[in-house]
């Protein structure tokens, strides 16, 4: 498989080499990986100037490095994505990545599940993995994370595969992403 | 009361968000003047004076739209901000406005938000939600002025009791889901293309219409 790794942790965290070792873990069992790490990437925030649904269909105007991961995105099996928890969710780097994959999508809607999602741009899109880091977080914080990703997958025309915690071996891990 | 808004929305004074907490302050100022209250999240450069001014309140109301199913990035950085000081005993309500028409899609992040108040220490006023905002701006006054009015109502019951109107918390929610009228109504506004009217403006105000579909990051 193409997997992206997208890590959303910040530069004083302190298991920084996690991915990397999940990356090195990957290719060994055969996997094309590619690891982006948001804390070495330029990344705007998104602006809400809906430029990428009105203006320049399915282009963000903004000049970062974002490019790079929506190629790496659109082009890969499966994408995770992994952060330490803070305040009971994703770090804000992370989610400013999941906010400006909004030109991935068409602004149009359609009806999925009797609800209003919007319409996909592209052919195929990637599965989706949660890895978080626990820290001080508890099992509530969990969940309400996994089912916002949930959501959030449905709206990336995808499905959250794998949700776990870093407190799982990394051979487990491992073997959960290459089997989904 | 000491109250302190942060408006979370990327589009800042030019957002929805913006027009909903001002029919909030304007019913709220009928009972409770209060000045230069609102605070622009997406000013991230502004991070050090949103602490202060989110420190020195004792009620709080933040407002922001649904952003990929959550708060965006900017309300999370803020949230990152304040969380190695002692805020516990603060009241703090939320509002969040979505572009869907379903109350539905903000119920995850309401739980979140209710749960980190629990973490936090927070006096918890609750979270109002009200779904298809988007569009607002270009809405007839006809289409707003039910919507604008309960917001000016929420305010003034804010005012004078310290926390959101669990009737027009009600109210502002519908619809929850769309009824299997409103679904079959909607998938023909699909099919003839009425449903998408308002994108499709748009596009065609921009010479964009033509290129809709455009995948530039194709690999």
């Amino acid at each position: 498989m193409k997997i992206t790794i997208v890590d959303g942790s910040s530069d004083s965290y302190s298991n920084k080499e996690f991915t990397l070792h999940l990356a090195e873990g990957l290719i060994d069992a055969g996997h094309r990986v590619k690891l982006l790490k948001a804390d070495k990437m330029k990344i705007n925030y998104c602006q809400g100037c809906w430029s990428c649904w009105w203006k320049t269909p399915g282009e963000c105007p903004q000049k970062d490095d974002m490019p790079e991961f929506y190629k790496s995105y659109l082009e890969s099996d499966l994408v995770v994505h992994f952060s330490p928890l803070s305040m009971g969710f994703i770090s804000s780097r992370l989610k400013t990545i999941n906010d400006r994959t909004v030109p991935l999508v068409h602004p149009y809607i359609q009806i999925v599940n009797n609800e209003c999602h919007h319409q996909k741009r592209y052919e195929k899109y990637p599965w989706l993995a949660l890895i978080v880091d626990q820290m001080d977080a508890d099992t509530e914080d969990l969940k309400i994370t996994k089912d916002l990703y949930t959501r959030l997958a449905i709206n990336l025309k995808s499905e959250l595969k794998v949700f776990s915690t870093t407190l799982k071996s990394k051979e487990k891990l491992i073997d959960e992403l290459s089997h989904i | 009361m000491n109250l302190a808004i942060f408006n979370g929305s990327p589009r800042k004074s030019k957002s929805n968000s913006t027009i909903l907490i001002q029919k909030f302050l304007k019913g709220y100022n009928n009972y409770d003047h209060t000045d230069n209250i609102i605070h622009y999240l997406a000013d991230t450069s502004k991070n050090t004076e949103h602490i202060e001014k989110f420190i020195e309140a004792d009620t709080v109301i933040i407002i922001f739209p649904l952003y990929t199913d959550a708060m965006p990035g900017q309300v999370k950085y803020f949230f990152e901000s304040i969380e190695n000081f002692d805020s516990s005993r603060k009241s703090v309500g939320f509002i969040v406005q979505s572009g869907f028409p379903e109350a539905h899609h903000s119920t995850f992040i309401e739980k979140y938000l209710e749960k980190l108040s629990i973490t936090m220490g927070w006096n918890y006023l609750g979270t109002i939600i009200k779904g298809g905002v988007e569009g607002i701006q270009i809405m007839p006054p006809s289409m707003t002025k039910k919507l604008y009015s309960n917001f000016e109502k929420l305010g003034m019951y804010f005012a004078s009791n310290g926390k959101f109107d669990p009737a027009i918390n009600k109210k502002l929610r519908k619809p929850y889901r769309l009824s299997n009228v409103r679904l079959l109504f909607f998938r023909f506004g699909i099919f003839i293309g009425l449903a998408n009217f308002y994108w499709d403006t748009k596009l065609k105000e921009n010479s964009a219409f033509e290129k809709r579909f455009a995948q530039p990051y194709l690999p």
